[in-house]
């Protein structure tokens, strides 16, 4: 799923040539971001667009020979005018009279070009890694590897691979060398897999007819340095120091002779728009404004000593249970401090459950990107691989840190609590100097854990993940100023970060303070239960199972499974009752029904039902499974496959207090979770005791911050 | 000891009034900053002048009456056309074509009528508690005052000590009285003594001449909003919410008509350069050299 989805898109067609093109609407100024194709496509600038769109109108285009556009493959086609007519053509039918130009690397000279021809629809030009022949030496790789490129050689190692020949029998592996020469910063596996996968937007022998154009059409030294000294628009280059494509000579080169701006990225690479996406981002908006003298917008600026102490609180989407568990904190916190003002920046379905309590919304949160939507979008059926979930949100992450961001800013919070606001916490430590205010970083578990089946590939991935968050801790202690585990040192997973890290119980305990368990509620007293149990219409006699799947769309299989599993049930157990729950996301209609059996969409205060239930069935999600274990009642859990949080952290947590069955959903047929209710139902169980004080113990380790 | 001294300082002799101006630093565009005298003078910007300058060729310039320019003490001196003149000719002394304005309460008024007249000398206007007439309304106090202004009072108190006769002969006391009100904002004793010291540089004499000569043939309200509406240049209007000088409604109103960008300051009074100097630096920083990018666009 992406950030963002553009407003209109289309097709624009040139000489027989459709080019696909995307338009993000908004008032005024327009940013076109220019594709490097053949190479990349419009995909490349995935982080930029959410950001951008949000302050100016975008447009964004394929080049010919990648992503939606035509692929012609002769090499007339890819000549240099060709490609700047392209442009020139998305102008014009996107209606966009005058724009700001923003290219990477070969696209540049195109810009260029439209801006000395035709500098009346330019009003300023953004050049990142700009490839300008002849006006700075480049690489001595590419003259090399340029010398042999109609060569057919018996090996081609490293740049080598630049050849004609390699590339019409094997693009995909140059891809591979060429984007881990391109973005050598580490920790960037995804940002390398993002851009060969656009590269395989395009074929071998299109490049070869593409970069074969070029090298026709390449420009004098003379005529280059005066198109560049011709540019009367105000430009902005953006150069890595360790960029392998393009030397950052030639950055500073195009700065001097156009009379713009550089800004040097100290060990950055090519790649910087995925990179280092809230820099340039910034960087871009900050050059915009200067170029259209947009206007400030109005603001209100409080004095320091008349402000009131402010907090904002950003709650994890995914899954419901940190709403629940940040609510109580919330309220905690006010009774030790009640002048505190509280804003929380969220989304659905959190948000639902933060205007039942009447929390205060910041207005901001309508425009996030929606996380559990993503989530819900990587599942299939009773499977969800979290982890390269988690990774795949990276453009939702980034946009909607760039809202963060701005609200913080803004606002001026005393306090930012995030519970597992990862996008914070992550971009923070990339972007240090963007910190404000004080910042809790909350989880309930730490490490990323390889599943099995991922093999060695995952398990390389987890480990490089795990080592950049220990390194961001270690050389930027600043950023977390207090960070809270939600648990106690035996929940945490006994196993190591990865190859030569730190175990991550021994790190953890070194990094974070224990809140103990936070469940949200107080499990009822025997007393109690009784009143509940008639509260909500549990007869005496009555056996109530109640399965559930929480507020997640992910879910609908087991609920299915479990519905087979009723009439086997109920046969063998007679006062067995069935409550299904569909949640939020799934509609009850959709789901099977049977004689007997209760399906309902929402439950009021579900939580009454599971802690008076004679049997839970859920899946491995640790807010549910926590609740009924600190509610005494047996359960059956079965994790989704390849969700490595319930089938490591959560099983191992459950297990430190015998809680639980666990059930392996892919394996088990209705008959045996027919059995297994059953065999379950109304059993006596002895779990270890969960804490009631957590989000009170939670709170007083934050209110220290205010 | 100050944290920068000027690059260069001129005196002007404009017809027998002489005219001190400093010159620091160099950058694009130049920055005139005009203090509200004769109440006060160009060391009211010490705040400003230090970090502008790094950044800026920044001038001030002490306005007639105060600091180290000549103390006429006629009303026909201090006219509004007056101290027009004076900027002007600061300017072509500096050498300086056009340049961006910041300027303090009724130095405002100065800058719009100067505006008006010589668009060509101005490329931008930061306008701070911006002291111009009609627009928003006045403050109430003023306006009682001003009914008394001549009268020798028995016992004056409160906003009745805007008198000619108290401030000729108590001036510190209007001072005091006057910059403690403006001050609202806790913890404020330095920049009450800087204020009440560098108004006392001057005499009350001069201070109510001052008061008198700012409205002589002040135009009509539409005439004042035409001229308003014809100015065509960025402004920046910054006020404190708590202004009893200039109520924020005018602030506001002057935003509306000219339409500047404008930023409120809560719980600040008359004086944000210097009561919240870090905030008004880094504003007219970012205004003022986002403008300046403006005009290379369009040169």
């Amino acid at each position: 799923m992406r950030a963002r989805y553009p407003d209109r898109d289309g097709i624009v067609e040139r000489e027989g040539i459709d080019l696909y093109y995307e338009v993000y609407e908004n008032q005024g100024l327009t940013v076109v971001l220019v594709p490097t194709t053949t190479i990349l496509n419009s995909r490349q600038w995935k982080g930029q667009i959410p950001y951008l769109a949000r302050r100016y109108r975008v447009v964004t285009f394929d080049g010919r020979g990648n992503g939606k556009s035509g692929k012609p493959d002769t090499v007339d086609a890819y000549r240099t005018p060709e490609l700047v007519e392209d442009i020139v053509a998305v102008l014009d039918s996107t209606g966009t009279e005058r724009a700001v130009l923003v290219a990477l690397c070969h696209a540049t000279p195109w810009i260029l070009d439209i801006a000395t021809r035709a500098s009346h629809r330019v009003s300023g030009l953004v050049a990142i890694g700009p490839h300008v022949d002849h006006i700075a030496a480049g690489h001595a790789h590419w003259a090399r590897a340029g010398a042999r490129w109609n060569e057919t050689l018996d090996r081609y190692e490293g740049w080598e691979m630049f050849n004609r020949h390699f590339w019409l029998h094997d693009y995909p592996t140059w891809l591979e060398f060429f984007f881990s020469e391109l973005i050598p910063e580490s920790h960037s596996t995804k940002q390398r897999e993002d851009a060969i996968s656009w590269g395989l937007g395009t074929t071998g022998p299109i490049r070869v007819s593409e970069l074969e154009a070029r090298a026709q059409g390449v420009r004098t030294p003379e005529e280059t340095i005066a198109v560049c000294q011709s540019v009367s628009q105000p430009v902005l280059v953006i150069h890595g120091t360790d960029d392998r494509c393009q030397a950052v000579e030639k950055g500073r080169a195009l700065a001097e002779l156009t009379g713009g701006s550089l800004i040097e990225v100290e060990g950055g690479g090519h790649g910087l728009p995925g990179r280092e996406p809230v820099k340039v981002n910034l960087a871009i908006d900050t050059f915009v404004r200067q170029v259209e003298g947009a206007p400030m917008r109005s603001q209100t600026w409080t004095r320091a000593l008349d402000r009131r102490r402010k907090v904002l609180y950003i709650s994890s989407p995914i899954g419901l249970g940190h709403a629940r568990r940040d609510l109580a904190i919330a309220q905690e916190l006010r009774a030790l401090q009640p002048d505190l003002v509280i804003e929380w920046l969220a989304q659905s379905p959190v948000t639902d459950v933060l205007e039942h309590a009447g929390e205060r919304i910041h207005p901001a949160s309508e425009w996030l990107a929606s996380e559990s939507s993503h989530i819900a979008s990587e599942a299939t059926g009773h499977e969800l691989h979290c982890f390269q979930a988690l990774r795949s949100m990276d453009e939702i992450l980034l946009a909607n840190f760039m809202i963060f961001q701005e609200v913080v800013e803004e606002g001026n919070h005393d306090l930012i609590i995030g519970d597992e606001a990862w996008d914070i916490d992550h971009f923070w430590h990339e972007n240090p100097e963007l910190k404000r205010g004080s910042h809790v970083w909350m989880t309930d578990f730490v490490g990323f854990i390889p599943m099995p089946e991922g093999g060695e590939r995952e398990a390389y991935l987890t480990a490089d993940y795990n080592a950049e968050m220990i390194e961001h801790i270690a050389r930027f202690p600043r950023i977390r100023d207090r960070a809270i585990f939600v648990g106690n040192p035996d929940d945490i997973y006994p196993e190591v970060f990865g190859p030569d890290l730190p175990k991550i119980r021994d790190w953890t305990e070194d990094h974070f303070q224990f809140s103990g368990y936070i469940t949200g509620f107080t499990p009822p007293t025997p007393d109690q239960a009784e009143e509940w149990r008639a509260e909500v219409g549990f007869g005496e006699d009555e056996k109530v199972c109640v399965v559930t799947v929480g507020g997640s769309g992910v879910g609908k299989d087991l609920l299915e499974k479990v519905i087979e599993a009723y009439p086997m049930a109920k046969q063998r157990l007679p006062e067995l009752r069935m409550i299904v729950v569909a949640g939020p996301r799934i509609e009850p209609g959709s789901l099977p029904g049977h004689e007997g059996l209760e399906v309902y969409g929402y439950v009021d205060r579900l939580y009454r039902h599971l802690s008076v239930c004679d049997l839970a069935v859920v899946q491995g999600g640790l807010t549910t499974t926590m609740e009924l274990t600190a509610a005494g009642r047996p359960f059956l859990y079965f994790p989704l496959r390849s969700h490595f949080e319930q089938n490591f952290h959560v099983r191992h947590r459950l297990d430190q207090y015998g809680a639980g069955r666990y059930m392996e959903y892919h394996t088990t047929d209705p008959d045996q979770i027919a059995e297994a209710i059953v065999d379950g139902t109304g059993k006596t169980v002895r779990y270890s005791p969960v804490e009631t004080d957590g989000a009170a113990r939670a709170a007083a380790m934050i209110a220290e911050l205010v | 000891m100050r944290a920068r001294y000027p690059d260069s300082e001129g005196y002007i002799d404009r017809e027998g009034v002489g005219i001190y101006f400093e010159v620091h630093g160099e950058g694009e565009p130049t920055l005139m900053l005009i203090p509200s005298s004769p109440i006060t003078h160009s060391r009211s910007w010490k705040g400003q002048i230090p970090y502008l300058a790094r950044h800026f060729k920044v001038i001030t310039m002490d306005g007639r009456g105060n600091g180290r320019s000549d103390r006429p003490t006629a009303v026909e001196a201090h006219t509004r056309k007056e101290n027009i003149a004076d900027m002007l000719a600061v300017m072509d002394a500096a050498g300086v074509d056009s340049a961006a304005f910041v300027a303090h309460c009724h130095a405002n008024w100065w800058v719009v009528e100067l505006v008006a007249a010589h668009p060509e000398r101005a490329l931008a206007l930061v306008a701070i508690e911006p002291g111009i007439p009609y627009l928003g309304g006045g403050n109430p106090y003023w306006a009682m005052s001003s009914d008394t202004f001549e009268e020798v009072l028995e016992e004056p108190s409160g906003w009745q000590l805007f008198n000619r006769h108290l401030i000729e002969t108590e001036h510190r006391r209007w001072l005091e009285f006057f910059f403690t009100e403006q001050l609202v904002e806790p913890h404020s004793t330095k920049q009450l003594e800087d204020m009440v010291g560098w108004g006392l540089e001057s005499t009350g004499e001069i201070l109510v001449a001052g008061e008198l000569g700012q409205e002589l043939s002040a135009p009509e309200r539409e005439e004042f909003e035409e001229l308003c509406r014809s100015l065509d240049l960025p402004i920046l209007v910054i006020h404190g919410e708590l202004d009893p000088c200039q109520l924020v409604g005018k602030g506001r109103a002057f935003a509306d008509l000219v339409e500047a960008d404008l930023v409120v300051f809560e719980g600040v009074g008359h004086l944000p350069h210097g009561r919240e100097p870090v905030k008004v630096n880094r504003l007219i920083k970012d205004f003022v050299g986002r403008v300046g990018v403006r005009i290379e666009v369009t040169a």
